[in-house]
Parts: structure tokens; sequence; C-alpha cells
């Protein structure tokens, strides 16, 4: 087989590392921030002194 | 904070979407090894091709990738039937998840199908069946995705989009037999036909298994991403509330 042929197996595998990784790096970052306007939404709540679950409303 | 600081409900609530449990160190361990083993069996254990050489080591990759875009739109077919039937939100989020995931698969399925088609077939795409019922397949899920994210009423973008994720998934059938039923360049279908050397089999098999774990690993933080925006939904209610 020609060595050039080999760029294009380097760059396959290389691409779909990439892509999956990235990814999996995009959701992850995704979580962090979800967490945090979570964290932030409930202090807000507790600051103003109302209930965070439904639980706590009905209950 | 720590979870034991919350009230009852809330530990109940979070408990859904919380930090990493034991489970998932687990399966990233596995996804991990699965992954290690997948690239040396594909790079230094698997013989190479006698008429493609090295470049055929795409193969493992490219069909592991093209299976479990089959499994994800599986799963938005199947979750999408169930949401029509029983009208559960959970069933719609699994399936739009699904969807993002499958999509993400098949881009990459295209990708590395015209990597191998450069140098094999001396061309980067042709309008060959395989090639375009699959890229159909992406366009069908890419359109469902982008239905989801600009449809402001929930309830009735979840019932377009199962409809569209049960007929959608018609294709996934056309793209497999569309090597048998039309003339393509594409080769014929190999494992199922039993033509795999028994090493081959085995690499293709492992790089499958590091693929599904792959896959399971991102469902479970795509759902999470989901109860998490469930959540903020339902504090920011009650703060207008």
């Amino acid at each position: 087989m020609p060595a050039q042929n080999l760029v294009y197996l380097f760059a396959a595998y290389t691409i779909v590392w990439v892509v999956l990784f990235g990814y999996l790096l995009f959701l992850s970052q995704q979580v962090g921030d979800l967490r945090s306007q979570i964290e932030a939404l409930r202090q807000r709540h507790r600051d103003d002194g109302a209930p965070t679950t439904p639980g706590e409303m009905h209950g | 904070m720590s979870v034991t600081s919350l009230p009852l409900a809330n530990r109940r609530s979070e408990s859904r979407w919380r930090a990493l449990a034991w489970y998932d160190w687990v399966l990233a361990g596995a996804l991990f090894i699965t992954f290690v083993a997948a690239l040396y069996t594909a790079f230094l254990w698997a013989p190479t091709e006698a008429v493609q050489g090295d470049v055929q080591r795409i193969f493992y990759f490219h069909v592991s990738l093209a299976w479990l875009a089959y499994l994800s739109f599986f799963v938005v077919f199947l979750a999408s039937l169930l949401y029509l039937w029983r009208r559960a939100d959970h069933w719609d989020i699994l399936a739009r998840c699904s969807a993002e995931v499958g999509v993400v698969f098949t881009t990459l399925v295209l990708i590395t199908g015209s990597l191998w088609g450069r140098p094999i077939w001396g061309t980067w795409w042709t309008w060959d069946a395989r090639l375009t019922t699959t890229l159909i397949l992406w366009v069908i899920y890419v359109v469902y995705l982008m239905l989801r994210a600009y449809t402001t009423d929930r309830a009735r973008g979840a019932r377009f989009g199962a409809v569209l994720g049960i007929i959608g998934f018609a294709d996934v059938p056309i793209v497999q037999m569309s090597v048998v039923w039309w003339r393509t360049l594409h080769p014929q279908p190999v494992i199922e036909e039993g033509g795999l050397p028994p090493s081959m089999l085995v690499t293709m098999l492992i790089s499958l298994l590091a693929f599904t774990l792959f896959y399971i690993v991102v469902m479970r933080q795509r759902l999470r991403i989901e109860l998490m925006r469930d959540e903020i939904e339902r504090l920011l209610e009650e703060a207008e509330g």
C-alpha cells in the first residue's frame, strides 16, 4: 500500500477521537453550567424564604 | 453544596442527576479499557488486509459507528412509539437524547467512509446507494433535532418529533439493504455472511463493545442534562409563581 494512504487512516481515527471526546467534554461542561444555575436558583429561593421543592410547598 | 444539607424532597430530585455514582466510574473504567483494547487489536493485532493494506483498518471504527447509529435511531423509534402510546415525557426525552447521539455517530460514519473511499475508490464521495441513503438518514435526524429545537410548544414538538422518529427509522433497513438491492461501489455485508477471518471478527466485536459503552456513557450524561433542565424550569416557575 502506498505510504500516503496511512494519512487517511490517521485522519479517520483522529477525527473520531476528537469528535467523540469533544462531544463528551461539551456535555460535561453543560452539566457543570446547569449545576451552577440550579445552585444559584436554590440559593435565591432560600434567601427569599420561598419553598424550593413541591414537597416543601405542599408538605 | 453537600447533598445531606438539602431537604428530603430536594435530595430525591437531585439524586436523579447528581454527580457521578460508583457505576459511572465502573462504566468509565470499562470504556477506557475497551477503547485501549480496540485500538490495540485494530492497529497491532488484526492482520493487514491483502488488497487494501493498512487503510482497511478504518473498517473497525467505521462499521461499529454505523451499527451504533442504527441502535441510536432504533431507540428513537421505540421511545417515540412509547411516547405516542403513553404520553409520558421521559420517553420523549429518551428519544431526543438518542437522536442527538445518533446524529454524532452518523456524521462520523460519513466522514470515516469518505476518508476510506478516497484511497480505495479514488473519490471522496459518490452518489452510490449506500452513501446516499446514509446521507438521507443523517438529514432526517438533523431535521428531527431542528424541529425539537425550534418548536416552542413542548407537547406539540414531542408529538411531531415522535411521528418523525417513527417514519424516519424506515430509512435504517433501506440503508442496510441498499448494497443488496442496488449495484453499489460499497462492499457487500461481510460480517453477516461470515466472510471475516476470526482475528478481524474479534477486533470488530471489541470495537463494537467500546462504542456501545460510549453510547451508554454519553446517554447517561445527556439524560442528566435533561433532568437538570427540568429542575431549573421548575425552580423558575416557583420563583415566578
